[in-house]
Order: C-alpha cells, then structure tokens, then sequence
C-alpha cells in the first residue's frame, strides 16, 4: 500500500481524504519517524518532539482534505506542519529558535575535523549545531544523511531539481561543518 | 558553486554509503582533496550519530490521539463525507461547521468580536421573541404579554395573502376573543375586551352574543342597527363579578368584517361612515325614554346629517319634544365622532 516515502500511493491518498482509519494509521506508520526526528532536530528534545509529532498528525487529520499530491509530497507538507508547530513550541517558551553561536566557543582554540575521535558525538550536539543551518539545508542534511535517501528522492520532496539539491547539499554540508566545529562536537 | 565539484562531492557521498572510505574517496580527486576532506567527514559524522527513534509507547500514544481526532472531524468534516452524498450535503455541513465556529468556536480568519456580538445578540432576539410569542398564547387582556400576542395576530393576518386562508384565519382568532372573554367572566377578572358575535337574543338589559350576555346601560353606545342574528362587535368591561358591560356595539357590514380583525385595543375605533340610521335602540319596547325628533329647525350637530337619513320609526311623543331635544343635544354631543345613536333606557 505504502510504496516510498517519496510519494505515497494516491489511492492511499484519497482513502485518507474520506476519514479511512486503515489509510491514515499506515500513512502514520509510515511517515511518523520522519516527522519526529524532523523535529528532534528542531526542538532537541526527545519527549517534546514525539508530542509535537503527533500534533502533526492532528493536523494532517484536519487539513488533509486540502492537501494535494501532485503539488508537493506528503512529507515535504508534513515538514511544513512541523516547522510551524516547532516555532509556536518556542514562542510557548519564549525561546529563541537560535542558540548563541559563541555560547561554546573557547577563544583561542582551535577545532580540526581531522581530529574526529568523538567529543560531543551525539545526536544533541548534532542537534544543536543543525539549529543554525537554514530550512532548506537542514532538511537536505535530514533526508540525505539522515533519512539516507538519495539525490532523486530528496529532488522530489523538496520539489526542486536535482542539480539544485546537489548545490543545496554542498552548502549544508560547508555550514553543518562550520556549526560542528562551534558546537565541538568533535574531539580536538 | 563550482557544478562539477559538486558532482564530485556526490559521488564521493556515494563511494562512502557503500562502504569506501574519506581516504580512499580522497584519493581518487586529489586535486579536490583539501575542500572535499571536511564535508566528506562531516557527512560520515552525521550518518554516523545514531538517528534520534520515537519511543514505542509515543508512537501508539500519537497514532491513538490522530485517529479520534479522524474520528471527531469525521462528524464535521466534509472529507469524512461519501463521495455519492454530492456537493449540497458537503457544503451544507462546511456551512454548519463554519457556523458552529463562528458562533462558539474560538476566533478565527480575522474576524472581530463585535460581529460575533451582534450576531449573538440577533440570535438572542430571535428566540428571545419566539419565546416570548409562544408564552403569550394563554394571555388574557390586561397581561404584559397580551399585546404580543395581538401583534403576532396581525403579522399573521398581514402575511397571510389568500381570502380563504385569511377569511379562516380572521375565524379562528374571532374565536380566541369570545375564548378569552369567556375565560375572564369565568375567572371575575376585570379589563376591557372586544370580540366579535353572532347577536342571538335582545332583552330589556341584556342581549346575548356568540353565547355571551352582555349587560346593556343607558351609557352603552349602539352604532347601527343590530338585527338578531347579525355579527355585532361588542367592546365591553368585564366586572369583578363576572358579569360584562357593554360600552359600544355595533353591526358588522359585510365589508368591515373582512377588515383585519382585531384591531388594537388601545385605538378607539372611530365610526367611517355615518351609521344608515339614527333610530334609538330599541324600538320594539314600550318607551317613554326621550327621543330624538328631529326637525329642521333643531337637527342635532352631526357633521353628516346632510347625507344622513332622519329617523323613521321612533315613536313619537309631542309632549317631550323639548325633553327631547335637550337630551339628544346632549346625547350627540357626547358621542363626539361616534356617529351612532345613543341608546337610552329610562
């Protein structure tokens, strides 16, 4: 029924859009890990990211009847829903969606990615230099590195061409190794 | 961007997701070696952090919560909607569901608390009149609630445009009336009523209309000349003994009685035309009461006598000519506009 992550079977769809329970729990099942680590690297919390996930759901529940396939994927819609829920979540918290970038700075030093035995090697601190990168290359980053799709699908989701996410993935790259190295995530 | 640095940056991507390493990638693009070494780790840094999982628990606990929200939108919604049900019931629920938001929902597409106000408060006088309409079905003359009542008599007659159904209307309400007059004779409820008979007896003190004895006295008006099984419109008190007075009555014309019925209490109902006759009432029993003989020296002061037949059948005594004269002097001019004879009983 599911067939890619790309782009879900119409039919699926279309059960969804008239309320079918089986239609919208396999497009849960089948999108719901994408949209929560979306958010995990948005919000950097577990708990609240798995909260905000289903909120997306919620949402996708309500509006799905306006959604349209062709226009752009499901999941690309879904990021969208997220990315709203997420900065409502820091408007919530009075939280300011961008961490200092010299908070973990040391003057002085150095940070070579040469030096990769693992410091901060963990998803936190992956997260937090991820908050710094923009929209477009922090979703490259998610579907290429994370999501593990290849430049086609990721040229669908995002709906752009394939050239251009190339372009996009070597800027996000360029700017997740700046952030890295701030938020030293790496040995030195 | 260089597109070909790119292309190698893909293909480097490539090389390490099925299984190369950075070095061996590097060295296959020395010339790009220094820029590539830093993205390729990066990239090997990513894939390499464990990817963030959902827990089981928040994963049944979200899909629980999407499918009742399916389920309550699918009572609202138009999407919940089968296909087959067509464009008037998918429209007529949005329109529903948008009304429903609009008049509880939480505030939304802009729009200001003041519309929502006033159509609140439309609503409020809607069923507020409604309310008030249907509480004042049981009310009788002299209650807060009888002038609604009346009002809401005269929307329907002027609504309704067919003769017959109006014709059966004006029926049905000439029948609350005598209803309601009856009810407060039962009840010895004092207040003025009108209402609409047949005139079925006529007695020295008393006549009977539609079932209902009407006291008569010298100071009660009869315009006209109402004839036993005639329709006669009465205005009366009703006394605390339960017993009716009559202040005017009159005979009904074939015309006035398809005139919009009832009129308004509070109006005093003036006369139209000048009564055909200006014979007192009554002329059947023996009189000795003052009467009106008009001469054309001493007509009274109507302001129609000219086109105002004289009386014909008053009997006729000499003798009080004066008396009478004086008395119906006085009698036409307390009259004012009435323009009917004023019954005098000794």
């Amino acid at each position: 029924m599911v067939t890619t992550h790309t782009a879900l079977d119409p039919g699926l769809i279309q059960s969804a859009k008239r309320g079918d329970q089986a239609a919208l729990g396999a497009i849960y099942d089948c999108l719901y890990p994408s949209v929560f680590r979306y958010l995990y690297y948005r919000v950097s919390d577990q708990e609240i990211a798995e909260d905000l996930a289903a909120e997306v759901f919620v949402r996708m529940v309500e509006r799905i009847g306006t959604f349209e396939q062709r226009e752009r994927p499901m999941l690309a819609w879904l990021y969208t829903i997220a990315r709203n829920l997420a900065a409502d979540h820091y408007r919530l918290q009075g939280h300011v969606d961008q961490m200092p970038l010299e908070e973990s700075l040391i003057a002085g030093e150095t940070y070579q990615p040469s030096q990769t035995i693992e410091r901060r090697q963990d998803k936190d601190c992956l997260a937090k230099a991820m908050e710094n990168l923009t929209e477009e290359q922090r979703q490259v980053i998610l579907l290429r590195f994370v999501e593990d799709r290849d430049i086609a699908e990721v040229a669908a989701t995002l709906g752009k061409n394939e050239r251009a996410i190339r372009s996009l993935q070597h800027r996000a790259l360029a700017a997740l190794n700046r952030e890295i190295e701030k938020e030293r995530c790496y040995e030195p | 961007m260089n597109p070909d640095f790119e292309l190698i940056l893909e293909d480097c991507l490539k090389r390490l997701r099925i299984g190369q390493s950075t070095e061996e990638c590097l060295a296959a693009y020395p010339d790009q070696a220094e820029s590539l070494r830093s993205l390729l780790l990066t990239a090997s840094h990513v894939r390499g952090v464990p990817a963030p999982q959902p827990r089981s628990q928040a994963i049944l606990a979200g899909k629980a919560r999407m499918l009742d929200a399916a389920k309550s939108n699918s009572k609202q919604n138009s999407f919940a909607l089968p296909v087959s049900s067509g464009d008037f019931s998918r429209y007529s629920v949005r329109i529903l569901t948008n009304l429903k938001t609009l008049l509880f929902g939480k505030e939304i597409y802009g729009m200001k608390f003041a519309l929502r106000l006033t159509l609140d408060l439309v609503i409020i006088l809607i069923v507020g009149g409604l309310l008030s309409i249907n509480a004042s079905a049981h009310s009788l003359p002299g209650d807060t609630l009888y002038s609604v009542k009346r009002t809401w008599e005269q929307v329907r007659l002027s609504l309704t445009l067919d003769d017959p159904d109006r014709l059966q209307l004006q029926d049905q309400i000439r029948e609350l009336r005598l209803d309601e007059v009856r009810e407060m004779i039962q009840m010895g409820r004092p207040g003025t009523v009108e209402f609409q008979g047949q005139l079925q007896s006529i007695n020295a003190n008393e006549w009977a209309v539609s079932g209902i004895r009407v006291g008569m006295f010298p100071d009660t008006i009869v315009v006209g000349n109402p004839e036993i099984g005639q329709t006669v419109q009465v205005r009366a008190r009703v006394q605390n003994d339960g017993t009716l007075t009559a202040l005017q009555v009159r005979n009904q014309t074939q015309t006035q009685l398809l005139v919009p019925y009832p009129t308004p209490l509070s109006t005093h109902t003036p006369i139209a035309t000048p009564a055909p006759s200006l014979t007192p009432w009554p002329t059947h029993e023996p009189t000795h009461a003052p009467t009106y003989q008009p001469t054309q020296q001493h007509g009274p002061n109507y302001n129609h006598h000219d086109s105002m037949p004289g009386p014909t059948a008053a009997p006729h005594d000499e003798h009080h000519n004066d008396d009478d004269h004086h008395h119906n002097s006085g009698g036409s001019s307390s009259m004012g506009d009435d323009s009917g004879s004023h019954h005098s009983k000794p």
